[in-house]
């Protein structure tokens, strides 16, 4: 008998918690493809250090960028070869829950379930990004009160309140980290006339990209390639040039919690202002996101211990105790 | 006669059908305990305290994600 799975497919990491053990893997969502034969040359973390360094024959992608899945096929290669490795084969056919985005269509979640069975998932099911992260958390989400948690990952942002086990209010935007890493590079290529890569625009945010000012400010700099010369150059960055290159995405991040507190029955909403809401994923760690949330909804942020890892621990947990919360799986309920 | 047999039959369809449905309300009441049960913090734990040893480890093996000033990568084009 194989051992039961967890898995978060996020847009930019992918985990995989086993039952009874625990998070056995933690690697990149990126996988490396001949371009021409179509074979998968590597995956995770491997597959990640080739962004934007390979050779015209190889790509390497992400292929559920932008909280969607862009490219079924290559989806279904991911999954399988992920199952592969954490030793599925067609006699274990274990039980597998997926944690996808909300907002994905019913025929990306058939897609992403028949390529679990396919695989040698014995039965697959999905469960919602929030609701899992809320679990892994450790809400009180059993109890009548109202929990709020924002889930800000690579592709996605998503909001919810929970209350009783089940999602009372929702909103979830196709807008995430990786959209902040693409504001830095279009910044950087109109502002300074140099083009850096996506690992380098990511490296500049977590280095000094910022939500809001910060006591601790200092400047960065950054190698690329000049777009006149060609040639290699250096230029330096301040995090308010950063600050306001970001704006647009931070604003709509924060524009759709603010979006979900409103659809908020107004019992729970007062639990909001005692309880706080709390911040996962790992776009939740941009620096400042926190006080300017709080800042605009008035309402306390609390950041979750485990940000990276709070939805896998919830599908986890599901996974743990599957007859009793099968009734939690998108779809069960009516 | 046919008249008694068939309001008998009819009695007893009601009843079979009420007891089902009470069954079944009771199936969800039951299900929907164990389901706020198993969500409860208590049932969490054990998923909670393996990340924390998980955490331990990590911590002492140094692999945190440092963020590391951005330099010495020059990318070629896009
Ligand atoms: N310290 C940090 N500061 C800013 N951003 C960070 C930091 N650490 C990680 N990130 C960003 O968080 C994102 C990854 O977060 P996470 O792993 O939660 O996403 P995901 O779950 O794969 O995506 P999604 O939930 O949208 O499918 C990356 O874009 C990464 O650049
Ligand atoms: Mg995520």
């Amino acid at each position: 008998m194989a051992r039961d799975l967890a898995i978060d497919l996020g847009t930019a990491n992918t985990l995989v918690y086993m039952k009874g053990k625990g998070i056995v893997l933690n690697e990149p969502s990126v996988i490396a493809l001949n371009r021409q034969t179509g074979e998968v040359l590597a995956t995770g973390r491997e597959a990640w250090q080739m962004i934007g360094r390979t050779p015209g024959y190889i790509v390497a992608v992400r292929p559920l960028r932008g909280g969607a899945i862009t490219d079924f096929e290559i989806t279904e290669r991911m999954i399988r070869l992920l199952l592969q490795r954490v030793g599925v084969s067609r006699f274990t056919r274990p039980k597998v829950v997926i944690c996808v985005p909300s907002a994905i269509t019913e025929v990306e979640r058939r897609a992403v379930t028949d390529a679990a069975r396919r695989a040698g998932a014995a039965d697959a099911n999905l469960i919602e990004q929030p609701m899992a992260a809320a679990i892994g958390a450790d809400l009180p989400i059993d109890e009548p009160v109202g929990n709020m948690v924002i889930d800000i990952g690579g592709g996605t942002s998503e909001t919810a309140v929970i209350s009783l086990g089940g999602i009372v209010a929702l909103e979830a935007v196709r807008v995430g980290s990786f959209d902040i890493d693409a504001a830095i590079q279009n910044h950087i290529r109109r502002e300074h006339g140099i083009a850096i890569g996506e690992r380098t625009a990511e490296e500049i945010k977590m280095a000094i990209g910022s939500a809001a000012p910060t006591s601790d400010e200092v400047t960065a700099e950054v190698r690329g390639r000049d777009l006149m010369s060609g040639l290699p150059k250096t230029v330096i960055l301040s995090p308010g040039e950063i600050r306001e290159a970001i704006e647009d995405p931070v604003s709509s991040i924060v524009a759709s919690v603010v979006r979900c507190l409103a659809k908020a029955p107004p019992e729970l909403s007062q639990d909001f202002l005692v309880r706080g809401m709390y911040l996962v994923g790992g776009g939740g760690l941009l620096r400042g996101l926190a006080e300017r949330i709080e800042r605009e909804t008035e309402v306390p942020v609390k950041m979750s211990n485990v940000p990276l890892e709070a939805v896998v621990l919830g599908a986890g947990h599901v996974i743990e105790h599957y007859d009793a919360l099968k009734g939690m799986f998108m779809g069960a309920r009516r | 006669m046919a008249l008694i047999i068939i309001a008998a039959a009819v009695v007893a369809l009601a009843l079979l059908v009420v007891a089902r449905r009470t069954q079944r309300s009771d199936d969800a009441v039951s299900d929907f305990r164990r389901q706020i049960d198993a969500l409860s913090s208590d049932s969490r734990r054990a998923v909670t305290d393996r990340v924390r040893r998980l955490r331990d480890v990590t911590e002492t093996e140094g692999t945190s994600s440092e963020v590391t000033p951005p330099n010495e990568e020059t990318e070629r084009g896009s």
